[in-house]
C-alpha cells in the first residue's frame, strides 16, 4: 500500500468554484497551446501534473505512491504487475523460484541489462538494494517491510538466494518492491551522490531536479526491454488540485489523476482534454466496528441490517454519476483471489428494519457516529452523507463526524471513532496485502475480529500451495461477507483527464506510467 | 543605537525560542507522524519500531530537550518524509518566498499608497468612492478564490500567462496580484484616513498659504507625516505576506516555503515545521526591528533608547 499525497484539504471547495467558472468559460477554448504531441510515432513530450515531488530519488526508502511512479520510470522492479497477466506480479528483472519452504532464488533475465551509466546489472545490485535498506541508520521504510527476507546470498552473476525463516508467500509481493541499485556507483558517489544523479536501469533516465516544480527525465535509448514511446517526460508538480485542472484545461500539462466527478463534464466538454476512466482496486468501506465493547455492532444482526438498508447502487448512479464498482464482499473483482460466489447484499429497508427489531432495537432509537475523512477518496464526504440518510430511512440516526486525514487515522488506530467509519484501502490487488492484514487482530483499520478468520489466515499465510491457499481464502470472504464486517461499498475509479493530444491508457493499479502513451491518432 | 540594536536582538532571541517551545509542543499535540508516513499496511509491531527508533517514544520533555539541544547547534534533524536535513529542505525555499513576498509589498505600495492619495486629496469624488470600493472588494475577495479566478481568466481563458510554477517574470504576475490584493487594500484605506487627519492640520494649510504648489503640500509635507502610520503597517504587512503566501503559494504552485510548510504540516513532518517555525519566526523579529529603526530615520522626535 502506499501512503497517498493526494487530494489537499481545499480540493472540494476549490474544486467547485473552478469548475463553476470553468463551465462558464471554458467550452470553445482558442486552439493556440503549447505543443505536447507531434505527428510520429513517439511523443517528444508528455507532461504529468502531479500534487507532490517525489520524497527522494534514491529508491528502496520512502513507501509513498508519488515517490514510486516517478522512480519506476528510472528504476526496474526486479518483479512487476503485469497487464498480460490481469496485473498478478510476474517476472520483471527476472524471476524467482522457489526451492523449499524457507529459501527462493532470484534469476535475472539477462546478462546483457545495463544501469544508465554503462554499468552491467549483476546480482551484486540485488544485494546492494537488500543492504541498503535493511542498514538501520539508513531509516529505509522497507527495514521492517522487507524483515522477513532474512538472508540475501549472491550465488553468481544472475542468481541471488532469497532464504527466510518461516514460509513466506508474500514474497512475490515484497520482490514487487525492491529496485537493484548499482553498488560499484553507490561506492563512487557515495547515498547523497545517487540521490543527486541517480542511476537505474529503467526506460527513462534523469535529466532535472528542480524541487517543487518540476523532474525531467528521457527516454533511455538502450533500454533493455522494450521500445518506449515518449522521448521526455516531465512529472510537474501543483499541490492545487484546482489549479492543476486548469492547467490541464490551458494545455500546459497532459494528463492529471483524480478529477472529481462534479469536474467530468468540464473537461470532457473543453475541446482540449477528456476523462480516461477505470475501475481502480482500491476498495472504499465503511468499518463496522465489533471489537470494541462499547461498539452497538458488536451484533451481527445489526452489522447485516446496515448492510441490507444501505442503498449502495442507488449512492453509486447519483453521488458517483456510475463512476465507481459495487463491491461484493471484501476484495474487488480485479483480484485474482476475490470468491466469485460471495453475493452483495440487496437493498432490503424491510429487512433491516425487522434484523434492527430482531436484535432489540426500535426504528429511530439507535444513534451512532460514523468518521469519515474528507477529501480523501473520491466523493468521500457526499458518500458519507447518502449513507447516514440512507441508513436514516431505516431507523438509523447516523452522525458524520468529518476528520482530518492525520486525525482520522489517529481515531482509527487509537480506537476513538464513532461505531462506523469510512476507509479505503489499495492498491488491493492480492488477497495477502489486504485480507491477511486487515482481518488479523493487531490492525485496526478493519475493525473487525474473527478468530476463525484470524486462523484461516494464519494458516494461508504460511501455505505456499496456490490452490490451497485459494481454498481458504474463499472460506475467509465467505465468513466476512456472512458476518457482514464492513459496510461492503465500492471499488473507486481513478479518473484521469488526458489531454486530446494524447493517447493513454490508465491502469488499475493506480501507476501512472507513461512510457506507453502515444500522439493522438 | 547600537544599545537599542542589541537590546531588541536579545528580545528577538527570547521571542524564536518562545515561538519554537509553543510550535513544538503544539504539533505533538497533532498526532501520531509515524502514522502518516509508514505505509498503512505497516503492523503495529513495526510502527513501534519506528517510533521506538525515531526517538518519538521518548517522554515529550526529552524529545524537547534534545531538540533544543540540537536547534542551538542549527541542526533541526532530518526530514521524515524527506531523509534529508529539515533546514535545507525549507531553506532552499527560502528564496522563492521572499522574492513572491517583496514583489507583492512592492505591488501593493505603488498601488495603495497612490489610490489613498487620490481618495483623500479628491476626497467625496467619484475617484475616492471608487477607490474605496475597490478596496472594500480586495480585502473582501479570499486570496485562494482570486487566484483561481486569475488563473481562469489569464491562463485558461486568455492564454495569456502561465497557470503555476516559478520562472519568468510571467510566472510571477498572477501570485503577485493575489498576495498584494489584501495589502493594497490596507494601504489605500489607512493611506487614504491618514491624509484626510494631516490635510486638515494648520501646518498644511500655512504651506498652501505659503503659495507652495499642491503636489508639493501632499508629497513632502502631508505624505511625510503620514509615513509613520504606513511604516508601522508596513512592519505588519511583511508577517502577513509571508503568511499570506501559505496560500498563494499552494494555488499557484509557487516553491516557496509556506507551500512545504503546509505539506508538513499535513504529513506531521515535525523537523520541518519546526525548522520553518524558527525562520518564520526570525523574519517576524527582523521586520519589526526595521520598523522601528525606519520610525527614527523618519522622524527624528522618535528617540531610539
Amino acid at each position: 500500500m502506499f501512503t497517498e499525497t493526494k487530494h489537499v484539504s481545499r480540493r472540494q471547495v476549490l474544486g467547485g468554484v473552478a469548475a463553476g467558472a470553468m463551465a462558464a468559460s471554458v467550452a470553445g477554448l482558442p486552439s493556440a497551446r503549447r505543443a505536447g504531441a507531434q505527428d510520429g510515432e513517439r511523443l517528444p513530450l508528455i507532461t504529468v501534473g502531479l500534487g507532490a515531488d517525489p520524497l527522494s530519488m534514491l529508491p528502496n526508502s520512502i513507501v509513498d505512491w508519488t515517490t514510486d511512479i516517478q522512480l519506476a520510470h528510472m528504476y526496474d522492479r526486479l518483479m512487476n504487475r503485469d497487464p498480460a497477466l490481469d496485473y498478478e506480479i510476474g517476472p520483471w528483472l527476472g524471476d524467482v523460484a522457489n526451492i523449499d519452504d524457507l529459501t527462493w532464488e532470484f534469476t535475472l533475465a539477462s546478462p546483457d541489462i545495463a544501469f544508465h551509466n554503462g554499468n552491467p546489472l549483476t546480482a551484486e545490485a540485488i544485494k546492494a538494494a537488500f543492504d541498503y535498506a535493511k542498514d538501520p541508520a539508513n531509516e529505509s521504510h522497507y527495514l521492517e517491510r522487507w524483515a522477513p527476507i532474512t538472508g540475501i546470498e549472491v550465488i553468481d552473476d544472475l542468481t541471488v538466494r532469497l532464504t527466510t525463516e518461516a514460509p513466506y508467500p508474500e514474497i512475490r509481493l515484497r520482490l514487487n518492491e525492491v529496485y537493484p541499485i548499482d553498488p560499484a556507483y553507490l561506492e563512487e558517489v557515495g547515498l547523497d551522490g545517487y540521490r543527486e544523479n541517480p542511476v537505474g536501469t529503467g526506460p527513462f533516465t534523469f535529466v532535472e531536479w528542480e524541487r517543487g516544480q518540476h523532474l525531467i527525465l528521457d527516454r533511455n535509448p538502450d533500454y533493455w526491454r522494450q521500445d518506449v514511446m515518449v522521448d521526455r517526460v516531465e512529472f510537474r508538480f501543483v499541490p492545487e488540485f484546482s489549479s492543476r485542472l486548469a492547467a490541464l484545461l490551458a494545455d500546459e500539462i497532459n494528463i492529471v489523476k483524480d478529477v472529481p466527478v462534479d469536474s467530468l463534464q468540464v473537461v470532457n466538454d473543453s475541446g482540449v482534454a477528456r476523462i480516461e476512466g477505470i475501475p481502480s482496486s482500491r476498495i472504499n468501506y465503511v468499518a463496522l466496528v465489533n471489537n470494541r465493547e462499547d461498539s452497538i455492532f458488536t451484533d451481527p444482526l445489526l452489522r447485516q441490517a446496515v448492510n441490507y438498508g444501505v442503498d449502495v447502487d442507488g449512492i453509486i448512479a447519483g453521488v458517483f454519476q456510475g463512476n465507481a464498482t459495487r463491491m461484493s464482499g471484501a476484495l474487488s473483482g480485479l483480484n485474482p483471489e476475490v470468491n466469485s460466489e460471495v453475493q452483495p447484499y440487496a437493498y432490503d429497508p424491510e429487512r433491516a428494519r425487522a434484523l434492527i427489531e430482531e436484535a432489540g432495537y426500535q426504528p429511530g432509537e439507535i444513534n451512532v457516529v460514523m468518521d469519515a475523512p474528507q477529501g480523501r477518496y473520491p466523493m468521500d464526504s457526499d458518500a458519507a452523507q447518502a449513507i447516514a440518510a440512507s441508513l436514516s430511512e431505516v431507523g438509523i440516526n447516523v452522525q458524520v463526524q468529518y476528520n482530518e486525514w492525520g486525525t482520522h487515522l489517529d481515531k482509527i488506530v487509537n480506537r476513538q471513532t464513532g461505531d462506523m467509519f469510512y476507509l479505503g484501502w489499495g492498491p488491493a490487488l492480492d488477497a495477502l496485502g489486504t485480507l491477511a492484514f486487515l482481518f488479523v487482530g493487531d490492525s485496526t483499520y478493519s475493525s473487525y475480529t474473527n478468530p476463525e478468520v484470524e486462523a484461516m489466515i494464519a494458516e494461508a499465510s504460511s501455505t505456499l500451495d496456490d490452490a490451497a491457499r485459494q481454498e481458504i481464502w474463499n472460506q475467509v470472504q465467505q465468513v466476512v461477507s456472512d458476518e457482514a464486517a464492513w459496510l461492503f461499498l465500492w471499488q473507486q475509479h481513478d479518473l484521469y483527464g488526458v489531454s486530446n493530444q494524447v493517447a493513454w491508457t490508465p491502469r488499475p493499479d493506480e501507476f501512472m506510467w507513461m512510457g506507453d502513451a502515444t500522439p493522438s491518432p | 543605537m547600537a544599545r537599542f540594536i542589541t537590546g531588541r536582538l536579545v528580545a528577538g532571541s527570547i521571542v524564536v525560542v518562545l515561538a519554537l517551545t509553543a510550535v513544538f509542543f503544539m504539533v505533538r499535540l497533532s498526532g501520531d507522524p509515524v502514522l502518516l508516513f509508514a505505509p498503512m499496511d505497516t503492523s503495529t509491531k513495526d510502527m513501534d519500531e519506528i517510533r521506538e527508533r525515531m526517538g518519538f517514544n521518548d517522554p515529550l520533555v526529552t524529545q524537547y530537550g534534545r531538540f533544543m539541544g540540537n536547534a542551538v547547534r542549527g541542526d533541526f534533524g532530518e526530514s521524515t518524509r524527506q531523509q534529508r536535513p529539515a533546514l535545507a529542505v525549507v531553506l532552499e525555499r527560502l528564496p522563492a518566498t521572499l522574492q513572491l513576498g517583496a514583489a507583492a509589498l512592492v505591488l501593493a505600495l505603488l498601488i495603495g499608497v497612490p489610490l489613498g492619495i487620490i481618495a483623500a486629496t479628491r476626497h467625496g469624488s467619484g475617484w475616492d468612492k471608487l477607490a474605496s470600493l475597490l478596496a472594500v472588494i480586495a480585502q473582501a475577495i479570499p486570496g485562494f478564490w482570486l487566484g483561481l479566478l486569475l488563473i481562469l481568466l489569464f491562463s485558461v481563458f486568455l492564454g495569456w500567462l502561465p497557470t503555476s510554477g516559478r520562472g519568468g517574470i510571467e510566472h510571477l504576475i498572477l501570485p503577485t496580484i493575489t498576495l498584494s490584493a489584501l495589502s493594497i487594500a490596507r494601504y489605500a484605506r489607512l493611506t487614504r484616513s491618514t491624509m484626510l487627519d494631516v490635510l486638515h492640520e494648520d501646518y498644511i494649510r500655512t504651506a498652501y498659504a505659503k503659495g507652495l504648489s499642491a503636489r508639493l503640500v501632499v508629497l513632502r509635507h502631508a505624505l511625510t507625516n503620514a509615513s509613520i502610520s504606513l511604516i508601522t503597517l508596513t512592519g505588519l504587512e511583511i508577517g502577513s505576506l509571508i503568511g499570506g503566501a501559505v496560500v498563494v503559494e499552494q494555488v499557484f504552485g509557487w516553491p516557496g516555503m509556506g507551500r512545504e510548510t503546509i505539506q508538513a504540516l499535513l504529513n506531521r513532518d515535525f523537523p520541518v515545521v519546526m525548522a520553518a517555525a524558527v525562520l518564520f519566526a526570525v523574519m517576524y523579529t527582523v521586520a519589526n526591528l526595521l520598523t522601528d529603526l525606519a520610525y527614527g530615520w523618519v522622524n527624528p522626535r522618535v528617540r531610539l533608547q
